[in-house]
């Protein structure tokens, strides 16, 4: 010991000697400071986004000075000639290398410690609470590490395989292949997604799914987990090689030794690879399961008929009752209890419904009795049993699991493993009636949710649902109004008119301001900067709600993460629950306040689009609600509002910038000058009655999207502009 | 097993205290080249000097004592221990390769302590005793705390020649050692070698023969991977009798004379006054030289598989 201690210093001093490597952990720390300071003015980023981006590229390319690192330690003397005197001490290889390849990793370890320190202490100084700082801070650094070990441990393997100076060229192709090649080209582009595992850093550049605060880390962390155990074996395989190669140039006892030890941690790589092996093959098993499977409907034979309810044979339920279990090993147990009414099955022997097919049917019973049915894919048929009459009760018990996997597209993620949960209501996740088409296929290897393109996803019976989770350590937000919540026992009960979603993961924190009704669902490095926008929103809210006598949509619940699987759809507002996840391709997040009440106000945030028929005015009503708020609250003129002040373009546009060639009436701005006159005069409380009016009509209200995206369904309701004329007569000028 | 080494080494020392036994030791590289052949030999207490011409094969049989390379085949143990076990065999020797290296961030004085550690030397006290002396030695103490890259070649050979005394093997294997030494420290040098040697086995290679003439009791001559002769510094001398021929040539003679014929030349009134190297008399004037030097018996030995 006291030999490899002094080994240990001497190559720790060889190594801070070189005034390069002395100052690169400290020139690394300081460009992670600047890259924080400079992105933190751009408020769409969190210290752990940029964090995250840092780490993708200086991570990167602080492997680069561990191969240069790893690749040095050898060269220095290992196996120089003039070097050979070192060669004839009493030393073994084994002392030798485990004195470099832990001085290099205490070197490298620098660069792990200054972004940490630096994380840590800018997360808690900026309120992050403690112990979600540390935890951050350890997986970042755990990742630092591992990454670290294996990059060392080859880069010495190449210094001893390649005794000439070509194995600096070697290592540079060993470090850029590990890392950018394999990123872009072999994981990324060619989808090979199970080399993961062999990248050198594990901050990926293309598709970051650590950049997401939410669904981040703690969905990764079972795969990580098996994905290290076979990298730092791994690691072992290639420390063991070295040696035997070291112990093959010169005379010793120990070859045979070293032999066995290669041959044992061989074994042992491929032991570890084995459960990461396993859980990729039942990744791309189950996408064999969607692309090779049953009952996966083409674009053309979907789009135009999934809404159609006659078609896919939808029917009401007007009440569920639906116990969810979750197992330790992420098994799901369900209990479900249905009703159907009398009118929707009689005169059929079966009953139609529609389960994710990740979950496997246990037993069915009708009324009681036992039922029968025939399951392809998501499709199931009910036969009926004999002599039941009346409203039916159906109970269905099945389980199965919804693990994360990237083979399939990240916008069909639905998961609940652990404290991770996003399982969307067009998942199908509990039974749906009719047979409806919850996966489209687009190409040979290309399923997807329906609802990620249609849009409009799946057709949700208005029902009663009672709602109860077991087994979830993290609270659970299901846009259902939560009756009670205990640890791993949490109850909803409401009415739904699109489906439940289940969404939750872990630290994810709540906020609340007095006096409004709603709390806000964020991510710890969120939480800060969510607050200020909470006050902006709770502004909007005071202001709407004093004169709309009853808003229509009944939201408690704001969930804000950056994770955007559910961004593919617009379902922005499922129940009591606006969905508001922010995608970094979209504007800044200051429009979050504006945005979330356009939801709260009409279902979604619609109010602009250049191709909007003039023929309907529903998107320039609804544009008026934010011109009062701006003119009243605001207290903008006209002209700062038409040059786009506080961010209202896009709220406004409708109004101020109707197309010519949809609209060569210019109705919005002949509705905008009528009301911008009424509130010049002072009539701004009988315009107000005139919006509160249109609000409370249907047609205001009703789905717009649907039509934009061009699925069947009820014809688009429409308000006129006569229509628009004729109430601002009865309201406007009568009523003044 | 303790009592077994133990045998093993009183066998080495009962058979004629042969420190170092090599039989027929052969090395062949790559390419099919031999660099030793059949060498068989044994050093004994005191110091022997390797000589050789470049590419003799020294280094390559200097590097297999050191434990730094397999031989192909043959036999080789040190103090009775065989190559095999060689973990043993480097706690018991000094090496100094022909080409000597260090750490240019590190002082002499810390590099020897890392030295003296890696060859077991725990306590601090009986370390610093022993390199200050060692410093001594080599001449060397006062530059002891000065970085290495300050220093010439000669003063990181001298600290080269330390390292491999430290400890005080019981075998010394120094290859080329008083390269880039200037006349004072190889003089110095030679006589530390000598005192260095009593009681201990020194295996010294160089093709300087004076480096051997004033120190060495035995030598090893070496030429194209083979051992050509062994034995004492006579027995060398004695290979130059009757081929050792001197005469004075004039400056037309002495240009159009076969260089390989001349060892050695010295300008005198007369002429040029040649050691000439041939199996009979190369010229009418040419005498006999009656006491040939180390070196012309040396020049002789190597000469004489052609004159065979």
């Amino acid at each position: 010991m006291h030999r490899w201690l002094r080994h240990c210093l001497l190559e720790f001093r060889l190594l801070l000697g070189n005034p390069l490597f002395a100052a690169l952990p400290i020139v690394y720390g300081v460009i992670y400071l600047i890259t924080l300071k400079a992105g933190m003015t751009d408020e769409i980023n969190t210290i752990y986004r940029l964090t995250i981006i840092y780490h993708s590229i200086g991570h990167m390319l602080s492997l680069g000075v561990a191969m240069l690192v790893g690749i040095l330690l050898i060269r220095r003397d290992v196996r120089r000639p003039a070097f050979e005197w070192y060669r004839s001490l009493p030393l073994s290889y084994e002392l030798q290398l485990s004195a470099k390849y832990a001085v290099g990793m205490l070197y490298l370890s620098f660069f792990t410690l200054s972004t940490a320190v630096i994380f840590y202490v800018i997360s808690v100084g900026s309120g992050i609470p403690g112990h979600i700082a540390y935890d951050r801070t350890m997986d970042f650094a755990v990742q630092y590490e591992v990454s670290y070990l294996v990059t060392l441990a080859l880069a010495m393997l190449l210094g001893v395989s390649i005794p000439n100076r070509v194995v600096y060229l070697i290592g540079f192709c060993a470090w850029m292949f590990g890392t950018l090649f394999m990123d872009i080209f072999l994981i990324s582009s060619s989808g090979l997604w199970f080399l993961q595992t062999f990248h050198l850093s594990q901050f990926f550049i293309e598709g970051r799914l650590l950049e997401f605060e939410n669904w981040g880390y703690d969905l990764l962390r079972p795969e990580m987990l098996l994905s290290r155990m076979f990298v730092l074996a791994f690691t072992l395989l290639l420390l063991s090689v070295v040696i035997l190669i070291l112990n093959r140039l010169r005379p010793t006892m120990n070859v045979r030794r070293s032999w066995l030890v290669v041959i044992v941690c061989g074994v042992l790589a491929v032991v570890a690879f084995v459960p990461y092996g396993a859980m990729w093959q039942d990744r791309y098993a189950e996408r064999e399961r969607y692309t090779l499977g049953v009952d996966v409907p083409t674009t053309d034979e979907v789009i135009w008929d999934n809404r159609n309810p006659e078609a896919v044979g939808f029917f009401s339920i007007p009440s569920y009752d639906i116990e969810l279990r979750r197992l330790s090993d992420d098994t799901l147990n369900a209990k479900v209890t249905l009703t159907v009414p009398a009118e929707a099955w009689e005169g059929s022997r079966y009953v139609p419904l529609t389960l994710n097919r990740n979950l496997e049917i246990q037993e069915v019973r009708v009324q009681g009795k036992e039922a029968f049915f025939r399951r392809t894919g998501e499709h199931i048929s009910l036969a009926l049993p004999a002599g039941v009459q009346g409203d039916l009760s159906i109970e269905i018990r099945y389980s199965g699991k919804f693990l994360y996997n990237p083979v399939l597209s990240p916008s069909r993620s639905m998961f609940s493993q652990g404290t991770e949960v996003n399982l969307p209501n067009y998942a199908a996740w509990y039974p749906l009636p009719g047979h409806q088409p919850i996966y489209i296929a687009y190409g040979p290897n290309d399923v997807n949710f329906g609802a990620v393109y249609t849009t409009a996803g799946l057709l949700y019976p208005d029902s009663q649902v009672e709602l109860t989770l077991q087994g979830y350590s993290v609270p659970v937000y299901t846009g259902l109004k939560e009756m009670s919540r205990q640890p791993g026992l949490q109850t909803y009960s409401g009415n739904t008119r699109n489906g439940v979603y289940l969404l939750a993961g872990a630290d994810w924190m709540e906020m609340k301001i007095d006096d409004l009704p709603v709390t806000l669902v964020t991510t710890p490095y969120r939480y800060n900067d969510a607050r200020p926008y909470l006050k902006m929103f709770k502004q909007k809210y005071d202001y709407f709600s004093s004169w709309i006598p009853e808003l229509r949509y009944d939201i408690d619940t704001i969930v804000l993460v950056d994770h955007n699987p559910i961004a593919y759809t617009n379902y922005s507002v499922v129940n009591q629950m606006i969905l508001s996840p922010r995608d970094y391709m979209s504007y800044a997040k200051s429009h979050l306040p504006a945005d979330w009440m356009s939801n709260w106000l009409f279902g979604d945030r619609l109010l602009y689009y250049p191709d909007w028929p003039e023929g309907d005015v529903i998107l320039k009503i609804r544009s008026l609600f934010w011109y009062m708020y701006y003119r009243e609250v605001e207290g903008l003129t006209d002209e700062d509002l038409k040059r786009g002040y506080f961010g209202t373009t896009v709220l406004l546009d409708e109004l101020f910038y109707s197309d010519e060639e949809y609209h060569p009436n210019q109705v919005g701005l002949e509705i905008l000058k009528m009301v911008s006159k009424a509130v010049d005069e002072g009539r701004g409380d009988q315009v107000k009655r005139l919006l509160v009016y249109f609000y409370e009509q249907e047609e205001l209200l009703s789905d717009l999207n649907g039509y934009l995206n061009g699925y069947s369904g009820p014809e688009q309701p429409i308000i006129p502009y006569s229509e628009w004329l004729r109430q601002w007569e009865l309201v406007v000028e009568d009523g003044a | 097993m303790k009592r077994a080494d133990e045998r093993h080494r009183l066998y080495g020392r009962l058979k004629g205290s042969s420190m170092i036994t090599i039989e027929h030791l052969s090395k062949t590289y790559r390419k099919g080249v031999w660099a030793l052949l059949d060498i068989s030999l044994q050093l004994n207490k005191g110091m022997t000097g390797l000589l050789g011409p470049n590419g003799a094969g020294k280094t390559t049989l200097m590097r297999i004592l050191a434990t730094l390379q397999e031989p192909t085949s043959g036999q080789v143990s040190v103090n009775g221990i065989p190559l095999s076990r060689s973990e043993e065999i480097r706690s018991m020797i000094g090496y100094l390769p022909q080409q000597f290296r260090i750490y240019p961030q590190v002082t002499g004085r810390d590099f020897l302590d890392y030295v003296a550690t890696m060859k077991g030397m725990k306590d601090a006290s009986r370390r610093r005793k022993e390199i200050s002396e060692l410093l001594d030695l080599v001449n060397m103490q006062d530059k002891a705390d000065k970085k290495v890259r300050t220093y010439s070649s000669g003063m990181k050979q001298r600290i080269g020649i330390a390292q491999a005394l430290l400890g005080g093997p019981e075998i010394l294997i120094v290859d080329e050692p008083t390269a880039g030494l200037d006349p004072q420290e190889r003089v110095r040098f030679r006589n530390m070698l000598t005192r260095f040697s009593i009681n201990r086995t020194v295996l010294l290679s160089t093709h300087i023969v004076a480096d051997i003439e004033s120190n060495c009791r035995r030598i090893a001559v070496m030429d194209k991977g083979r051992l050509v002769m062994t034995g004492s510094l006579e027995e060398l001398q004695q290979r130059g009798a009757g081929l050792i021929w001197e005469a004075v040539l004039d400056q037309r003679m002495f240009a159009q004379a076969d260089p390989r014929l001349i060892i050695s030349s010295k300008a005198t009134a007369e002429g040029m006054l040649c050691r000439m190297i041939a199996p009979e008399r190369p010229l009418p004037d040419a005498v006999p030289v009656p006491d040939p030097s180390l070196e012309e018996g040396y020049l002789a030995l190597l000469r004489g598989a052609a004159y065979a």
